[in-house]
């Protein structure tokens, strides 16, 4: 059973990827930006759930990543010519950087504290970013960013987008399933039990934390790349909780439970915004509504679909494949685990 | 027979209350010792200073020729310590074959790999583990969805994996209805014998403790009250008065 | 820069702890009691502000701002109410995840539904006669409706002690705070009194919504900068520690005061630096306890 799975991934990838390399031939300008939105976006939010799902730390701080992204490409462009590619592999770089400066600082705490370091810490880097008027040029950001020859066309921008997001996705996937991803989810499971079967969790947990971090501010290069503009408000707090409404949206315990939910994400939005002015009205009103009857996201609701399917066509009750991670989580009745922290 | 675990004047001090208060111990190689005593007589936070969850004020513990004072959890569980936990302490999200396998992939240092299918090492492994505690059926099933019986026993079943040379069971029948507690105290004695381990567990059922252990050790109020073999200890008048409650005891 | 203006920016940053205290208080006993960090917290401050301006229109402006502390904190209340029994009851003993994206999706809804019934423009609050005009401090002024806000926060705490330590209802809340598990086995009515701790903090962020808006300008926003500077009250203070709060409204206060002053541009950087600070020293706060699941 494990390895039909396996094969079907493989097949839904290449599937993907059948499928996103030829659209500009079929897509409007408009509809490439979408999707290239689409695809930045699903990579900045499986970076966040290599945190969220896998290791169980929420961070609101994933905003501020996507923004030192952004600003590494404009800041290059800015004040030293350089172009604005490079600042793509250098916003691993800086990604990395700050990623681990401030999980260093926020990891000292758990759980909610946590969470609320990481808002903290986000929102002073915006802030620092909004007041830093001679280096970022504050509130009016940086535009216009010139891009190479190469990047001349919507569609190569776009091919651009997608290889390098293709590659950090990718990155992402060895990750997740790799042993160290095995040892993240039983963190996420059992901070305490972790521990004791040997893990040095907080380290763990700060590898974590920069790796998503890294990844993250990928995806802000190249958000600017396709903008041409990077500006404070990318960086803001409630920008954070982006990425995480797209985690919920598309389910938090599968690797492409963020992909699925970037694209309802956008395509929600786009939608939204277009029909009303009251836009963060409506999705809030969605998005309360998806947390309140159907928290484990498109992924939990597929997997709760196919386990029913799949026992109602057998017999007996020992050839029934187990209870799927969506179903059980639907009938805990309490939280997973609970910390014996003294 | 030479001493495994030797514990010397431990202590440990909650604002003004003493929680462990001057505790001795010497725990020999392969000896099944019984920790009993009133709620909030100590054993728990005696449990997790020996497993680095809490520092002591003073003393010292020894595993072997090895000094644990001082060193994190994960540190102490390498050098051979295993612990079973009172409330049920597992991977719920993680399937029960992969609670196992964690285990075994933190034993043998490979969790740091960034790369190649971590959930595909270790399988036998752990099915060998799983089948030793009786879950094998149930491999592939989120471990949240178990009984909870059936999660003590996962629980067992990670704490085996680290091959330990002391297991450290606290109330590990907590909660069960006799039938149940009968079979896990067998399996427990089962694999203790077979892997040659040392165990130290509390327990509240009188009937599994002297099933089980070769020694008790009573504690009061966070000091050792008394220490023997099952039948000095049954015998004993302060251990009656203060715990198992003999009638002829004045009140 | 003379004594006389360090003691007015001084005085300033007590105005700011006054009313900071007043929103943190609940949002902090709201954390303690029931462990849910409500993000909506700021939006029920701005709709207070907002219900305050609507009220002092329709009251004028004399005396209108002292009945509006009474209906913000009633519609801020009864919001909360909402909030409670429609969406909280839902997620108790669920991750803590949900409940906190559940209040950031209220967060949202309500910023729009604020911006739909009253518009984009900020709105201006006259304050009532008698809490106009300044007072002579040292040879400068001070405004009289600072005192009053000063004043009012004293009120409040003055009330919450007499709640925590005088009531059966407070007596509950402090069980509560300490171990959350024991509260069904001493027989309480734990769905009660969630909600009356909710409903409580709704109320005083309400009240402190009214307050503010006769201290300055109303407007969408003043949700995200509240909450960002309660947080950072409260997480310095420890969650569910009133003293605590107490301390945290006063550290931020006068760092707000004396970062203007100071270090203008860097004066928000000096807030979130405290706060890493106190977290990465004493992870629960200063007066908090430690995190319990």
């Amino acid at each position: 059973m494990i390895a039909r799975t396996a094969r079907l991934r493989w097949v839904g990838w290449i599937a993907l990827l059948a499928v996103a390399i030829p659209a500009p031939l079929v897509l409007s300008e408009l509809q490439l930006f979408t999707a290239s939105r689409i695809v930045i976006f699903g990579l900045w939010a499986t970076s966040l759930n290599l945190l969220l799902g896998q290791t169980g730390l929420v961070s609101f701080a994933h905003a501020a990543f996507f923004g030192v992204g952004a600003y590494s490409v404009g800041l290059i462009t800015l004040h030293l010519g350089w172009p604005a590619v490079i600042g793509v592999p250098l916003s691993l770089l800086s990604g990395a950087v700050i990623a681990f400066l401030m999980g260093l600082v926020a990891l000292r705490a758990v759980h909610l504290y946590f969470s609320m370091l990481t808002l903290a810490i986000s929102q002073l880097l915006f802030v620092i970013v909004f007041t830093s008027y001679d280096i970022t040029l504050g509130d009016n950001g940086i535009h216009g960013i010139e891009l190479p020859a190469f990047l001349g066309e919507t569609s190569q921008v776009y091919w651009f987008v997608i290889a390098v997001a293709g590659l950090g996705i990718l990155a992402l996937g060895l990750v997740w399933h790799s042993p160290f991803g095995a040892a993240l989810q039983a963190i996420r499971d059992n901070r305490l039990r972790a521990s004791f079967i040997g893990l040095h969790v907080r380290r763990y947990e700060l590898a974590a934390f920069t790796l998503a971090g890294m990844f993250a501010a990928l995806a802000g290069s190249l958000f600017t790349v396709v903008n041409k503009s990077a500006y404070p408000g990318l960086l803001d707090w409630t920008q954070g909780a982006v990425p995480i409404f797209i985690i919920l949206i598309g389910g938090m315990y599968r690797f492409y439970g963020p992909l699925v939910g970037a694209v309802a994400y956008v395509v929600l939005e786009e939608i939204v915004t277009r029909e009303t002015l009251y836009s963060n009205l409506v999705l809030g009103a969605i998005f309360l509504v998806i947390v309140l009857v159907a928290p484990t996201g498109i992924t939990g609701i597929a997997e709760r679909v196919t386990g029913r399917l799949a026992r109602r066509g057998t017999r007996t009750a020992e050839a029934a494949p187990p209870a799927s991670l969506a179903e059980t989580l639907d009938n805990q009745l309490e939280p997973i685990s609970r910390d014996i922290e003294t | 027979m030479s001493a495994l675990l030797t514990v010397r004047g431990v202590s440990k001090s909650f604002g003004g209350f003493r929680a462990v208060d001057s505790v001795d111990m010497t725990v020999e190689v392969g000896e099944r010792r019984a920790v009993i005593g009133p709620n909030g007589a100590g054993k728990t936070t005696f449990f997790s200073l020996l497993t680095g969850l809490l520092q002591p004020d003073g003393g010292n513990v020894q595993l072997g020729e090895l000094e644990l004072i001082g060193m994190p959890p994960h540190r102490i569980a390498t050098a051979g310590i295993s612990r079973a936990f009172q409330i049920t302490n597992i991977f719920g999200r993680l399937t029960v074959r992969q609670n196992v396998q964690i285990a075994l992939l933190a034993a043998s240092g490979r969790t740091h790999r960034l790369w190649g299918n971590g959930w595909s090492e270790k399988v036998d492994e752990a099915d060998a583990i799983l089948a030793e505690v009786g879950l094998a059926a149930a491999a592939d099933t989120p471990a949240a969805a178990l009984s909870h019986g059936d999660q003590r026993a996962i629980e067992l079943a990670i704490a085996l994996a680290h091959r330990p040379r002391l297991l450290i069971l606290d109330e590990p029948t907590a909660g069960m209805a006799p039938a149940e507690t009968g079979r896990t105290m067998e399996l427990v004695r089962r694999v203790v014998a077979e892997r040659k381990i040392t165990l130290l567990f509390s327990e509240h059922d009188m009937e599994v403790v002297f099933g089980t252990a070769d020694r008790i050790t009573v504690m009061n109020q966070g000091r050792v009250l008394a220490e023997g073999t099952p039948d000095v200890i049954r015998g004993d008048p302060t251990v009656r008065q203060v715990y198992l409650g003999a009638p002829d005891a004045d009140r | 820069m003379g004594i006389d203006d360090l003691v007015i920016q001084f005085l300033a940053g007590l105005t700011r702890a006054g009313l900071l205290f007043i929103v943190a208080a609940g949002l902090s006993l709201v954390f303690g009691a029931m462990r849910v960090i409500n993000l909506a917290h700021g939006s029920l401050f701005m709709l207070g502000a907002f219900v305050a301006s609507s009220v002092v229109a329709v009251a004028g402006g004399e005396y209108g701002l002292l009945p509006a502390l009474v209906v913000s904190a009633i519609a801020a209340a009864a919001f909360g109410l909402l909030i409670e029994l429609g969406v909280l009851r839902r997620l108790y003993g669920r991750e803590h995840l949900l409940q906190l994206l559940a209040t950031f999706a209220i967060v949202l809804i309500v910023g729009d539904l604020v911006r739909l019934v009253w518009g984009e423009e900020n709105l201006s609050v006259t304050r009532p006669k008698a809490l106009s005009g300044s007072v002579d401090v040292l040879g400068n002024p001070f405004p009289i409706y600072n005192l009053f806000i000063i004043g009012l926060a004293l009120a409040v705490g003055g009330g919450l002690w007499l709640l925590m330590n005088r009531t059966s209802l407070g007596r509950d809340i402090r069980a509560a705070i300490v171990d959350p598990q024991m509260l069904g086995g001493v027989g309480v009515n734990v769905s009660r009194l969630f909600t009356g701790v909710f409903v409580l903090g709704s109320g005083l962020a309400g009240m402190a919504g009214a307050v503010a808006a006769g201290s300055g300008a109303v407007g969408l926003g003043m949700d995200v900068d509240i909450l960002v500077q309660a947080f950072a009250v409260t997480i310095i203070g420890g969650l569910g520690s009133i003293p605590g709060t107490l301390v945290g409204a006063c550290i931020i206060g006068l760092l707000d005061a004396f970062g203007i002053l100071f270090v203008p541009r860097l004066a928000l950087a000096l807030i979130f630096l405290a706060m890493a600070i106190v977290l990465a020293v004493r992870p629960s706060g200063l007066f908090g306890l430690p995190e319990r699941a």
